[in-house]
């Protein structure tokens, strides 16, 4: 269901003009473990966690506070580098690469929705929209500004502000952002924590139309278990371990779920 | 960059404060510049207006000191040595020289009928002149006729509207004994020439004797004739008399030989400007880091978001450069006016003082916006540099959400420097101590001030967290659930309040210190001159003093034990080779013991080898002066006559 005073994108961009690297793996971690901290203080945020994210899939991950599921998302971005371990995107590897490299890397090859303040406050919508291509220095075409602001259903708002834009406005530029470099992947973090449930049902099915139109890979990280069964596949994590992959999940098998973990953890 | 332009346009509080900061750096500096063209600017001749060169005497002593060593010490004098008058013919018969006059200057204090008495300002003395070097600015007679003999006097028409005296009119000398003076004659220098304010004119005889320097003068005028330029007079001068120490001016730089008193205020004036700027650009240096640390600090989740979504950390760093860059180009043009403003009203307020004269003004050149902004855009990316450096240094997981908790303390490298920087302020404390006497403790206090300022800045983060402790009970008592907020902001973002408390802390610390030193300085100079002398009575003169001839009278008074000449006066000495000037006092000599009248220094009182020259006494730190049984090797200079 879509909320009525959203309008509703009606142009379907072009199909994604840069080639890809081989393999049907979009991510692929391999025995990934990230610790904070040294010696007894030691945290361990992720325990030795392997997964395959394929290309055109939706997959969320989904765990309590603490859980280790922003960790995840970091290690499989190139945002931050695992204290062992192997993490491929796109088939290449982003161990020993440096910040400069991790750097450009993110800006050709993933596109990135956060919680919230995800927009250079400075800069209209159309400028955030383009600003990985300008990162790149690449050239950038207005016409495929405007087709994904049409996608996304913010084509009226291209010359705004950020800070006079609704949250789920701002969270449609991002994803435009997002999308405006044919990434790898799209890494969404609680993209819809700061959202009303109407309105992140919208940003959601966004998502959803990313995966299935536009071929998209795409992966969220969720504590709501209404986002993650839009997934086509939910990797569940408790205390730094993937305990649990449920593939076509049912928002209330993934809620009671989520109670069992918070029982565990209480006792 | 694109970037910046946007936030300039649309968000523009975060850059406020940096803004405000490099302002007022571009102001400080252009006030600065300004002071220091000003101060650099010749002064214009006045009296010796007409006058294409003016010869005077060298303004260094050639010495040679006693001792193994046979070399000639050459010692600069604050003035121009007085020339021979006999050089006055020779450089007549010179070709192309129309006429020439020698000047013997000495200031007067004009006492009228009704007692009252005008020296005219400290910048601007009343001075007289024979009447043979009118024809130097040139003054013209308006009314009346030239002086003749004694006791006539020619009043500048400055001067007689002044003391409100016409032809016929009489007056006397202060300080002299008391012969009427009658005006003969108001003579007018060229509009616009500020001698005209100052000169009185005697007749040459009697200025040669209030001058008190037989066979002497402070320079000589040269006038040319038509078709003589002035450098080709100067060099058949310096041609005609070798041999002779001398000084040949022409062009601006006259003014110096005439007023060589206004050219070291000037002098003193650019050392002041310089000094200022320095301190300026200095403390600016600290606050415009502040503010721009503050503000860098306060946006790290933008700085995240880039980095995240692709920004390499060189781009992060170039963009917070190229944002400071444009900021001090904007600054320095914005703060150039306001920066002009302080300049003159400087300059106004040091020739109300008459610190500088009055002809003086600060001069606004657009062109001084360029090195008011080059030196804003310098000062933003030297204080920028570090700050630009963290934000590149942001971990774009940050962006997530996750707290970017601040470190609580900084840095070892932050400790040593301010520990280094404290030593080197101790130390200059120490030293300053040891050098109880000398003039050179005000210098020393000043560098041991900056440094103690470089150690405050380097160390304040440390010391946050224990003014917070000292003011908690005090702000939870009286600021209620603010000052507990604040009290908590405090404890666990010290850093980031240690950037702000920099800021305000350096200038009003500077301040302080400045205020305390000239109000020490002060209360010492009036301690010092109410001790200087033990005279049951002081009798003195306004401008020029008294007469020698005052000092038999005064003794002749019925109750009058003692009577002593004092004059301050500079005396050059050498010591281990080396030239130094320290402050001085001449007494007369005479039948009563001189060194019992007063007692400002433990000086033993050598007998003068001839009864003409003056005993000098030195203060305390250059004993050996008057010990020396020969006549000593200091120059009998200029600045040492006898007024």
């Amino acid at each position: 269901m879509r909320p009525p005073q959203e309008p509703a994108p009606t142009e379907t961009p072009s199909a994604a003009p840069f080639p890809r690297a081989g393999g049907a793996a979009a991510v692929e971690l391999v025995d990934v473990t990230k610790s904070y901290g040294r010696g007894l203080r030691a945290v361990m945020a992720l325990d030795a966690v392997s997964a395959v994210f394929p290309r055109g899939s939706f997959s969320a991950v989904m765990g309590l506070s603490g859980s280790g599921k922003s960790t995840l998302l970091q290690m499989a971005a190139g945002l931050d580098s695992p204290t062992s371990g192997t993490v491929r995107l796109g088939g290449s590897d982003l161990s020993g690469l440096s910040r400069r490299r991790l750097s450009v890397l993110r800006r050709r090859r993933v596109g990135f929705v956060f919680q919230d303040l995800n927009l250079m406050p400075s800069l209209s919508v159309a400028e955030n929209i383009a600003l990985p291509l300008r990162l790149d220095r690449k050239p950038v075409d207005k016409s495929r500004i405007r087709e994904l602001a049409g996608l996304v259903g913010i084509a009226d708002q291209l010359r705004r502000l950020p800070h006079t834009l609704s949250g789920g406005q701002q969270q449609r530029v991002a994803i435009a952002r997002a999308l405006v470099t044919h990434p790898e992947v799209v890494f969404a973090d609680e993209p819809t924590a700061a959202l009303d449930p109407y309105t992140s049902e919208a940003v959601v099915a966004l998502l959803r139309r990313a995966v299935d139109e536009l071929d998209q890979t795409v992966m969220v990280v969720t504590h709501e278990s209404e986002v993650a069964a839009s997934a086509d596949r939910v990797l569940v994590l408790d205390r730094g371990r993937l305990v649990d992959v449920v593939s076509s999940p049912a928002a209330e098998e993934l809620s009671m779920t989520m109670q069992r973990l918070g029982e565990q953890g209480e006792r | 960059m694109r970037q910046l332009y946007a936030t300039l346009r649309h968000r523009p509080a975060p850059l406020a404060g940096i803004l405000v900061g490099l302002t007022l750096t571009a102001m400080f500096i252009t006030w600065a510049i300004s002071l220091g063209e000003a101060a650099g600017r010749s002064l214009p001749a006045q009296f010796l207006a007409n006058a294409p060169v003016v010869v005077t005497g060298t303004a260094t002593v050639p010495v040679i000191p006693g001792g193994p060593s046979a070399t000639t010490l050459t010692v600069p004098l604050d003035g121009y040595r007085r020339l021979p008058l006999s050089l006055l013919t020779r450089l007549t018969a010179i070709p192309g020289v129309k006429d020439a006059a020698a000047d013997q200057a000495v200031p007067v204090a004009l006492e009228l009928p009704d007692r009252r008495i005008v020296t005219g300002t400290s910048a601007a003395p009343v001075t007289g002149y024979g009447w043979q070097s009118a024809i130097l600015t040139p003054f013209r007679l308006q009314a009346g006729h030239a002086p003749a003999g004694p006791g006539q006097i020619v009043l500048s028409a400055g001067v007689a509207a002044a003391v409100g005296l016409r032809v016929g009119g009489q007056l006397t000398l202060a300080g002299q004994p008391r012969t009427p003076f009658t005006v003969t004659g108001i003579a007018a220098a060229p509009s616009g020439n500020l001698a005209g304010n100052w000169a009185v004119f005697f007749s040459p005889r009697q200025a040669a004797a209030l001058y008190g320097h037989p066979g002497q003068a402070d320079l000589i005028g040269v006038l040319a004739r038509p078709g003589t330029s002035a450098a080709v007079l100067a060099a058949r001068i310096r041609a005609a008399v070798p041999g002779q120490q001398l000084s040949v001016f022409t062009g601006s730089k006259r003014g110096t030989a005439e007023n060589p008193a206004a050219a070291a205020d000037l002098s003193s004036f650019s050392d002041l400007a310089l000094g200022s700027g320095v301190i300026n650009v200095y403390i600016s240096l600290f606050v415009a880091g502040s503010t721009v640390a503050l503000s860098v600090a306060e946006r790290t989740r933008t700085w995240a978001l880039l980095r995240a979504i692709g920004a390499t950390p060189g781009q992060v760093r170039r963009a917070v450069m190229a944002e400071l860059a444009v900021l001090g180009a904007l600054a320095g043009p914005v703060g150039y006016l306001p920066g002009i403003w302080l300049a003159s009203l400087t300059v106004r307020g040091f020739a109300s003082h008459q610190f500088v004269p009055a002809s003086i003004r600060s001069w606004a050149s657009p062109i001084e916006i360029l090195p008011s902004a080059a030196a804003a855009i310098v000062i933003a990316e030297i204080a920028g540099f570090l700050a630009a450096h963290r934000a590149s240094r942001v971990r774009p997981a940050v962006a997530l959400g996750e707290a970017a908790v601040e470190r609580r303390y900084p840095g070892p490298l932050r400790l040593i420097l301010g520990a280094a920087a404290l030593v080197v302020g101790v130390n200059l404390i120490l030293s300053s101590l040891r050098q109880s006497g000398s003039n050179s403790e005000i210098p020393l206090a000043n560098e041991a001030l900056l440094a103690f300022l470089v150690a405050a800045a380097f160390l304040t983060p440390y010391l946050i967290g224990p003014a917070e402790r000292v003011l908690r009970v005090p702000l939870r008592v009286l600021g209620g659930v603010a000052g507990r907020l604040a009290s908590a902001e405090l404890q666990v973002r010290s850093r980031r309040m240690a950037a702000a408390a920099v800021a305000i802390a350096l200038p009003v610390a500077y301040l302080g210190a400045i205020i305390v030193i000239d109000a020490t300085t002060a209360q010492t100079a009036a301690t010092q001159s109410s001790q200087r002398l033990a005279a049951a009575g002081i009798a003195s003169a306004p401008g020029p003093g008294l007469a020698p001839s005052v000092l038999p009278a005064i003794r002749r008074q019925p109750g009058v034990s003692a009577a002593v000449g004092l004059a301050p006066s500079t005396v050059y000495l050498v010591q281990d080779s080396y030239p130094l000037s320290t402050t001085a006092e001449a007494v007369t000599p005479g039948p009563s013991p001189p060194c019992s009248a007063s007692r400002s220094a433990p000086v033993t009182c050598g007998t003068s080898a001839r009864a003409t020259s003056p005993s000098v006494r030195a203060p305390p730190g250059v004993a050996h002066v008057s010990a020396r049984p020969s006549p000593p090797t200091w120059p009998t200079a200029p600045s040492t006559r006898l007024r």
